[in-house]
């Protein structure tokens, strides 16, 4: 039983920091009520079904609990973004999956994206409206160099799909930050975000 | 605060609710009285349970007591206790599940002819 206690306290540090640290205890005190009753196998199948539910969804709940920074998801997706895009640019085809991975976390948190993007400030909104500009002209370019690149004989899927995935995120980021900058533009008196 | 802003309850909620509204509980007790509620139709692992009951605690259904009920129990072992608004929640959740038994069974029964 010791060992198994052992194991399943190693586990248990699985669970997010904050939520370990007022339940830990409790946990393994459980999991040996647990032990004693069904004995170990038993035990251990309920508990291996439970972390398996529960880690992901408790780590996901604390990576979406809105006290975290947007900018910690802002810059995970720009890292994950530039490494696909460093991959692949250096040949490595499966760091399209990297690319794939930041487009899929930037959907799933657009709430908080947006929420952020909710300009408060006149100094913000128009650097909303700067921002949008050469996202927009890095879409268009994307496009450009996709058209040319798929010109030739060797294009594959892979490439039409990361062209794709490139410019349609792009051309989003600059919509999002041209539609809310434009929208607390137009609600804010003039005096207001006349140049100091 | 509106009870009805939480309802329905999700059913883990509800039936946590439910076995502490029979008393103050450890963890562990809580579980063993889900189980035996539901005729062991309801089984929560650990962390299910504890994540339940720290979502109960956050929401101000059920508070943590400072002091142990049982002297000689393991000083290890957290209390919980239903605190006026759990109460309330609870039952207005049962009161909406019975309202719901019995629209269900006045809609199924077969009607004359």
């Amino acid at each position: 039983m010791a060992a198994s206690t052992s194991v399943y306290r190693a586990l248990v540090r699985l669970y997010p920091w904050r939520f370990r640290q007022h339940y830990a205890d409790d946990l393994v005190l459980h999991f040996e009520d647990l032990v004693r009753r069904d004995g170990v196998r038993r035990a251990w199948c309920r508990a291996t079904v439970d972390l398996l539910v529960t880690v992901p969804r408790y780590r996901m709940e604390t990576i979406m609990n809105p006290r975290h920074s947007s900018a910690a998801v802002l810059l995970l997706i720009a890292v994950l973004a530039l490494g696909g895009l460093f991959g692949y640019f250096t040949g490595f085809a499966p760091a399209l999956l990297l690319v794939v991975v930041s487009i899929g976390i930037a959907v799933a948190e657009r709430g908080r994206l947006a929420s952020s993007l909710r300009a408060s400030t006149p100094s913000r909104r128009r650097r909303l409206l700067a921002t949008s500009g050469p996202l927009i002209v890095a879409s268009i370019a994307t496009i450009y160099i996709g058209f040319a690149d798929l010109g030739d004989d060797h294009w594959s899927a892979g490439r039409l799909l990361f062209y794709n995935a490139v410019f349609f995120t792009l051309l989003l980021a600059a919509l999002v930050c041209g539609v809310m900058g434009l929208r607390a533009l137009r609600s804010t008196p003039r005096s207001a975000i006349s140049p100091q | 605060m509106d009870r009805r802003l939480f309802l329905p309850l999700p059913p883990a909620h509800f039936h946590v609710l439910v076995a502490l509204s029979d008393g103050d509980m450890h963890g562990y007790a809580i579980m063993q009285a889900v189980e035996s509620s539901s005729n062991d139709v309801v089984r929560m692992g650990p962390a299910t349970l504890y994540g339940t009951l720290k979502r109960l605690c956050e929401a101000g259904l059920i508070e943590e007591l400072p002091h142990r009920p049982e002297p000689g129990d393991d000083q290890r072992r957290r209390y919980y206790r239903l605190t006026g608004l759990g109460r309330e929640v609870c039952l207005a959740e049962a009161d909406r599940l019975a309202d719901l038994v019995h629209r269900s069974r006045s809609n199924l029964r077969p009607r004359p002819a």
